[in-house]
């Protein structure tokens, strides 16, 4: 599904300075695979998943999708058919839920379907919704909901467009242990429904440990890293 | 959810600020094209050049007010020309002087202004005004006064009044207004002022009611000249106005006697006027060679006649022929062009700040919008749609600030046509919209678009990744 080969990504710090982020010899994610990736603050998490996501763009090396026979490579793309590709086919949950707070519920949930170029499903919507116990809050602004449940809605997002591969950076580094594990079961469930794979980027140990395969970033990054 | 919904949403979050800029957007609009329309009715109504009549013979200077108050009505009479002009203008006057304007005049008619009832002009005429001889005959066709050309009044009710009785024909506005109908009766106020002008004994009667014509003659009462003539204080101001030219040495020759009136002693004499009744009409007491009018409609037989008679005119000592269209089209491009193109560049001004208010609000929104954008983006929005989404809102309130704006721009024209048709008779066609005003709303919706790229051009560079972070 996600072969990334030879990735690298520098940054410019202000200084002038090249810092090398990302050096990835290989890293790959079969489909509707379930994998962790460890890494510390500031080891190229977040650069990683934006990487993969197209929202950066590698400076070399392959970031290739395998999508129904066909072969996408992003770091070949340019910025708008990657951010194409990412409306169509790819989910992302944020450590904070990044909802647009004039927007209800289900309004933030449509709205991950309105950059796909297909008509939108608001009745798979309100299932999303409905199965992230969020049922009767379908109209309800982020700003009448608890943090766990801005979550939930930013997770019903994510698998809005029943992505190919949902990547999640820290999806549960806002909430409570407790929320922490509910909002993770719902992630795993969601995408055991839509048939998605899921890349968590985390560096807790515990959620690490509910997925079948771990991979420490330090482990396949050969630069700093710098997130 | 599509992007226009998206739009909306992103205006309704900013309801407060979204609808400031609105109305920047609508009173800039409404101004201009209030301007314009006003600007565009008011020449049709004042700078028309279609006058039934292409001369208006008055006293000399003043030529604005002689059409002003002749054929708008809003305006005082300048002052009075000798009626023997009338005659020299016409056959009807029993003159044996050789005319030097006959076989150039196709018909005149005489006007005399100075009272009112109810604030509605009173214009003393003569029958010849209604298609009708002063024995009631049918006048020949190209005799027959028009208002338009090939406009003639005519009377929805009723009949022509009697040349020597107190009747009155009345416009279509002023029977409304006054409420006056057939068998009326009322009292013309000496003036125009109905506070501190005094009532007229003299009752006139309505006999006639004329259809509208779209002109200021619709708020008009019309009453026979001998009957204006017979008021006391009427004859009164003629021999004051003969007394003083003859004192500066203009004027007419008097070739009446001062004592050749009408038999007294066998007839009804109104105590203290200038007439007395031989049954119901009146027969003046005033001599002919007093009687005065403030003006006569002239229409010439042909182009070169119409030169003749202004050539003629110019050597006479008292009376002047000026044509209603190039005088007010004058006053237009002299006096209210210059007023009117301030205005618009004023309008101009205003709008422009609303556009630069568009952008500012915009602007300032995106600034505070950049973490949503990042989502959008994040989304799968490409640049290329957010800034669509930025210029789509720009054009929104650029459009619902032009729509409303040209409704209110109208609204300002209907206010105004309602005054003019209550002071002139004459409204203005508010609703039509012209092309100038369509390629005003085009250019405000043009820099309403234009002032929503450079915000948008600032959400195009947002950062997706620093604003996620």
């Amino acid at each position: 599904m996600l072969t990334v080969e030879k990735l690298r990504k520098d940054y410019v710090a202000p200084d002038g300075q090249r810092l090398h982020v990302l050096d990835i010899a290989q890293f790959t994610l079969a489909a509707s695979e379930r994998a962790a990736l460890l890494g510390t603050s500031g080891g190229g998490k977040t650069t990683l998943l934006h990487v993969l996501a197209g929202i950066l763009k590698a400076d070399a090396g392959q970031v290739v999708y395998a999508i129904d026979g066909q072969r996408h490579d992003l770091a070949a793309m340019g910025e708008a058919a990657r951010d194409h590709f990412r409306g169509a086919h790819l989910g992302y949950i944020f450590q904070t839920h990044h909802l647009l707070t004039g927007f209800s519920a289900i309004e933030n949930v449509m709205l991950g379907m309105a950059f796909t170029g297909r008509p939108a499903d608001r009745a798979w919507g309100e299932h999303l919704l409905e199965r992230v116990g969020l049922k009767d809050r379908l109209h309800y602004r982020p700003g009448k909901l608890s943090l766990g449940q801005q979550q939930r809605v930013a997770v019903a997002r994510a698998l809005a467009n029943r992505p190919k591969v949902v990547l999640a950076d820290e999806p549960t580094g806002s909430l409570d242990s407790a929320s922490a594990a509910a909002t993770m079961d719902l992630i795993e469930a969601l995408c055991g429904e839509t048939g998605s794979a899921l890349l968590v980027v985390t560096h807790d140990a515990g959620i690490a440990a509910r997925f079948p395969r771990q991979v420490k970033l330090s482990d396949i990054n050969a630069a700093g890293g710098k997130s | 959810m599509n992007l226009f919904a998206i739009v909306l949403k992103q205006m309704r979050q900013r309801l407060l600020a979204t609808v400031l800029t609105v109305l920047s957007v609508v009173v800039g609009v409404a101004m201009a094209t209030g301007i314009m329309i006003m600007n565009r009715e008011g020449q049709r109504v004042f700078a028309q050049t279609d006058y039934g009549f292409d001369m208006i013979v008055g006293p000399k200077a003043a030529p604005l007010q002689l059409v002003t108050s002749i054929v708008y009505q809003i305006d005082a009479a300048p002052g009075t020309i000798p009626w023997e002009v009338y005659e020299q203008m016409t056959t009807a006057g029993a003159t044996t002087q050789p005319s030097p304007y006959r076989g150039r005049v196709q018909w005149a008619v005489p006007i005399a202004l100075g009272d009112t009832y109810k604030s509605l002009p009173i214009v003393g005429t003569s029958t010849t005004l209604f298609g009708v001889d002063d024995d009631g005959n049918r006048l020949p066709d190209d005799k027959v006064p028009t208002y338009r050309p090939d406009q003639r009044f005519a009377l929805a009710e009723g009949r022509a009044f009697h040349p020597r009785k107190f009747e009155a024909v009345v416009g279509a506005e002023a029977a409304r207004r006054a409420g006056l109908n057939i068998g009326s009766t009322f009292h013309a106020t000496h003036g125009n002022d109905e506070t501190y002008g005094a009532a007229h004994d003299e009752e006139w009667r309505v006999v006639g009611i004329l259809e509208r014509t779209g002109t200021a003659f619709d708020r008009s009462i019309f009453v026979p000249l001998v009957s204006f003539w017979a008021i006391a204080d009427h004859a009164e101001g003629l021999e004051a106005i003969d007394k003083a030219r003859e004192k500066h040495g203009v004027g007419h020759d008097h070739g009446h006697d001062p004592k050749a009136k009408d038999d007294k002693d066998e007839h009804d004499h109104a105590h203290g006027h200038a007439y007395h009744m031989h049954g119901d009409e009146i027969h003046l007491d005033l001599s002919e060679d007093l009687w005065e009018v403030s003006a006569i409609l002239v229409k010439s037989r042909s182009a070169s006649a119409l030169n003749d008679l202004r050539f003629t005119l110019r050597n006479h000592p008292l009376a002047a022929g000026v044509s209603p269209a190039s005088v007010m089209q004058q006053f237009f491009d002299n006096t209210l062009g210059g007023m009117v193109r301030l205005l618009v560049a004023i309008s101009t001004l205003v709008t422009l700040v609303a556009g630069i208010g568009i952008l500012v609000s915009i602007y300032n929104s995106v600034v505070a919008r950049n973490r949503e954008i990042a989502i959008l983006r994040a989304l799968g929005a490409t640049r290329g749609k957010i800034v669509s989404i930025i210029c789509a809102e720009a054009f929104l309130v650029g459009l619902v600030g032009t729509a409303l704006g040209l409704v209110g721009g109208h609204l300002l024209a209907a206010a105004a046509s309602n005054y003019l048709q209550h002071w002139v008779g004459a409204g203005l066609t508010w609703y039509r919209i012209g092309p100038d005003e369509l390629l005003y709303a085009a250019a405000v919706l043009g820099l309403a678009t234009l002032a929503g790229l450079v915000p948008a051009l600032r959400a195009y560079r947002t950062d997706v990744a620093s604003n996620l972070a």
